[in-house]
């Protein structure tokens, strides 16, 4: 279970322009929950997340998680590529994944056969032929195919907290329900938490278990797939109640 | 044309090449200290061998004085927060004090009894520099191929990405600077064992002379690959000292050499940037230059 | 692909280039200087006024390094490999990669102040191996000699010096003796650079009525803003080579005529030949003769007087 309490963290604090980002967040997560954080521009969003990632330290308020490991926190980044190393291969990129396991893929001068094994594996579940350009380097598969191997090193790595910084919904339209799929199916089997800002609110639906939603960097709404319609329109209601 | 003399240096300055793509093209840092701790190299021998210290000794010496050099320029970068080029050319210009502190004054001559000239035949010195080069390839080739070298190369494309794995792109950054600089260092050391002087003018014109070396590796073999683009490191000391020779045995007055060099250096950048024909590069590593 | 096909043109353009041979039955000497400075370029001008007058009879190939170390090894074994009858070298690196590159070949090296310092020769007066030369050591004894002569009263001499010069460094020693001899206080401050070397002035100004001309290439190349700072405060500058006395204002100096010197190496160089003499047991020379200067209005502007005995002997 990950804890937030009473955080709180403000910006440019000694000037006029001080904004409270986040102000008295308290939030439970738990392991095998897919939670959406949505809300304005500038609500938060993505603060609570850098937050977690423990990229910004806020200036009251505690995290808190046990046996937190700083390896067990994945963070992907809206912009696919730069999830990756463009000009390294698809193999490579992968290998950072297998290392955050505990695998030991060292001395590729002698191309460990094992673990060559296990990214074709994974690659040949997508079912798109990847598994057989596993040398070609990143920058040079097309959109879709990138955020393949982005999913591909999630599954891989197996992190205990995945954060996404919108990158659900800047997914090729054409591979979105795709990898979500694969995704979802990947994140209950392995018990893993996910917490996601997105702006697509069709996907909460089938995937989400739960809605969180931030005004002015406070927690406006809270709510759980058993109690609460996740259809587009109900959450477009809250909005408006928002207003 | 003297082929022996010109494989010769141009294994010499291979390993100044593969220190500049360590840093210049993996770690994308535009190292300005190399020229520097070239001459570092070469004074640092120098001084020890004329105090009757152990040639072998002395080289090893001199490969740590080029890595504390490194580490400064890293530090500077890392910890003081200062942009990449400036900490290379502070670094730059605090050792030229440097230096001639540690010759105590310009230039001095290198005995007979050094590494490369224990046993006065020619082909000693030939088997000695290809022993060294190719014990020195073989080992940054091993080392990139670590997990450590694969987290590096991240680290000179893509530090956010590095640092969302967990890991502190300034190690990556230190150990890199220091390796870099060392094995120019070893190349500057080597280089005054050959000529027979350190002089504090033996970095001078470096820089410019060796990127242009590398940028003709590059050309000569595309660096698609590690592998590559680590070959590219030899072929394009070995072509540049090729064409140096070509041109003075060609008659060309050594005061048109450089201009040819620059002429040529344009070329082969343009050449570069056509290859391309709007496409992304198909290079590894960093393509600001 | 690519890179075979790319590796073929080089060998190809290597092998049609190093098929460009030169042959010739005259007698072939390389001429390599370290870089373009004026005293090496001026012992150049004597180099090539000695070998005009012997039309044809010798070839001189004449190369310049420009400061860069590479081009400098490239020469000296191109030099090597062409198998030329004697090698000239101008600038201490050069000599150096020269005496390093060849046992065989007959070197005489010039203009190089400090050769034992900079192991050119074993002593000045047996060099040993294949090489022998001309030092430029300049006759700071009487360039000394001349400021108790002329200012009698001297107080302090201020010298800007420039310690990653070789040559600066080893004409220093010999500076130092001879004020300690003619018992003249000085201070020195170390400049490497145009700015330094004002800033450097400006400070020694306060304390010196004397600036001297110490052997560094740096100095010469700034002798116009030195003389501007000294006659801020009415401060006589003294030493040097010819051009600073006639063109920059010091007040007088005892000098070699680099010009001559250049002569001078191409007359041991044309002896060695001739003669078929080892180069190594030739003593290093100093040029014979020393040329005193004088700049009377720069020593009228200061109010000194010169001796008419001095007068006498010096050049008009």
């Amino acid at each position: 279970m990950l804890e937030l309490k009473n955080i709180h963290i403000s910006f440019n604090k000694n000037t006029d322009n001080k904004i409270d980002a986040l102000d008295n967040v308290n939030l439970e997560f738990h392991e095998h929950q897919w939670s959406y954080i949505i809300g304005g521009n500038g609500s938060g969003k993505s603060t609570l997340l850098k937050i977690i990632n423990k990229e910004l330290i806020p200036d009251k308020g505690e995290l808190k998680f046990n046996s937190y490991k700083p390896t067990d926190v994945m963070f992907i980044d809206q912009t696919t590529i730069k999830n990756l190393v463009p000009s390294m291969t698809i193999y490579e990129n992968l290998i950072f994944a297998l290392k955050n396991i505990g695998m030991n893929p060292n001395f590729r001068l002698f191309q460990n056969k094992n673990y060559k094994e296990i990214v074709i594996d994974k690659l040949k579940e997508f079912n798109i032929g990847l598994e057989k350009r596993i040398n070609e380097q990143v920058k040079f598969l097309s959109g879709g195919e990138q955020q393949i191997i982005v999913a591909s090193r999630i599954m891989l790595s197996n992190p205990r907290i995945l954060l996404m910084d919108e990158f659900t919904s800047s997914l090729d339209q054409k591979w979105a329900p795709f990898i979500l799929e694969k995704l979802k199916k990947f994140i209950t089997v392995n018990n893993i938490m996910v917490i996601a800002v997105t702006h697509d609110y069709s996907q909460i639906q089938n995937i989400g278990d739960r809605l969180i939603m931030l005004k002015n960097g406070k927690v406006f709404a809270d709510k759980k797939k058993e109690n609460f319609d996740f259809t587009t329109q109900s959450i477009l209601n809250l909005f408006y109640e928002y207003e | 044309m003297d082929y022996l003399g010109i494989i010769e240096m141009g294994i010499i300055f291979s390993l100044f090449v593969l220190g500049m793509i360590l840093s210049f093209r993996l770690l994308g840092f535009a190292d300005l200290t190399i020229e520097g701790s070239f001459t570092t190299g070469g004074a640092i021998f120098a001084i020890l061998l004329s105090n009757g210290i152990n040639p072998f000794l002395s080289i090893l010496i001199s490969i740590i004085g080029g890595g504390v050099a490194g580490l400064l320029t890293a530090s500077l970068h890392c910890y003081a927060g200062i942009n990449k080029l400036l900490s290379g050319i502070i670094t730059l210009t605090m050792l030229y004090t440097a230096n001639l502190r540690i010759m105590g004054r310009s230039n001095i001559y290198i005995e007979q009894t050094s590494v490369l000239n224990y046993i006065n035949e020619p082909w000693y010195e030939f088997f000695v520099l290809l022993i060294i080069g190719v014990a020195i390839f073989i080992l940054i080739k091993f080392f990139l191929s670590t997990n450590f070298g694969l987290y590096l190369r991240a680290t000179g494309e893509n530090e956010s990405f590095v640092k969302n794995l967990k890991s502190n792109p300034k190690k990556f950054i230190i150990v890199g600077l220091i390796i870099s600089n060392s094995l120019i260092a070893l190349s500057g050391c080597l280089f005054a064992q050959y000529v027979g002087y350190s002089d504090i003018g033996n970095g001078n014109g470096m820089l410019v002379s060796m990127l242009t070396a590398m940028i003709i590796g590059e050309n000569i073999v595309r660096p698609t690959t590690l592998n590559r683009q680590i070959i590219s490191a030899i072929i394009g000391a070995i072509s540049f000292q090729l064409l140096y020779s070509s041109a003075l045995q060609l008659g060309l007055k050594p005061i048109d050499l450089k201009i040819m060099i620059g002429i040529l250096l344009i070329a082969f950048l343009i050449l570069t940037k056509y290859g391309y024909k709007g496409k992304q590069s198909k290079n590894i590593g960093a393509n600001f230059i | 692909m690519k890179t075979i096909k790319n590796l073929s043109i080089i060998l190809l353009a290597v092998f049609l280039i190093s098929s460009c041979n030169q042959k010739s039955d005259q007698i072939r000497i390389g001429v390599i200087q370290y870089a373009n400075q004026s005293i090496l370029d001026s012992v150049y001008v004597g180099i090539q006024k000695k070998f005009n007058e012997y039309n044809e009879k010798y070839t001189i190939k004449y190369q310049v390094a420009h400061g860069d170390p590479i081009l400098n090894a490239t020469i000296s074994k191109q030099l090597v490999k062409d198998s030329v009858n004697l090698i000239i070298a101008l600038g201490t690196p050069s000599a150096q990669a020269v005496t390093n590159d060849t046992k065989t070949i007959p070197i005489v090296f010039s203009a190089i102040t400090d050769p034992v310092g900079a192991r050119l020769a074993a002593t000045m007066n047996n060099p040993g191996g294949n090489k022998t030369g001309i030092t430029n050591m300049q006759p700071f004894d009487k360039q000394i000699e001349l400021i108790r002569l002329i200012k009698p009263n001297v107080k302090k001499v201020g010298i800007i010096i420039n310690s990653s010069e070789a040559n600066c460094v080893a004409g220093m020693v010999y500076v130092r003796k001879a004020l300690e001899a003619f018992q003249i206080p000085y201070e020195e401050m170390n400049a490497s650079s145009s700015v330094e070397i004002i800033t450097s002035a400006q400070s020694l100004a306060t304390r010196c009525d004397v600036f001297f001309i110490s052997p560094s290439n740096t100095i010469y190349e700034n002798l116009g803003a030195l003389k501007k700072e000294a006659e801020k405060k009415g401060i006589m500058v003294l030493g040097g080579d010819q051009s600073a006395v006639l063109k920059y204002g010091s007040v007088g100096t005892y000098t070699y005529d680099f010009v001559e010197m250049g002569v001078n190496t191409a007359e041991l160089a044309i002896k060695i030949l001739d003669q078929k003499l080892n180069p190594g047991n030739i003593a290093v020379s100093r040029p014979a003769n020393t040329y005193l200067y004088f700049n009377m209005e720069s020593a009228k502007e200061l109010g000194l007087t010169v001796p008419d005995s001095l007068l006498n002997k010096a050049v008009k």
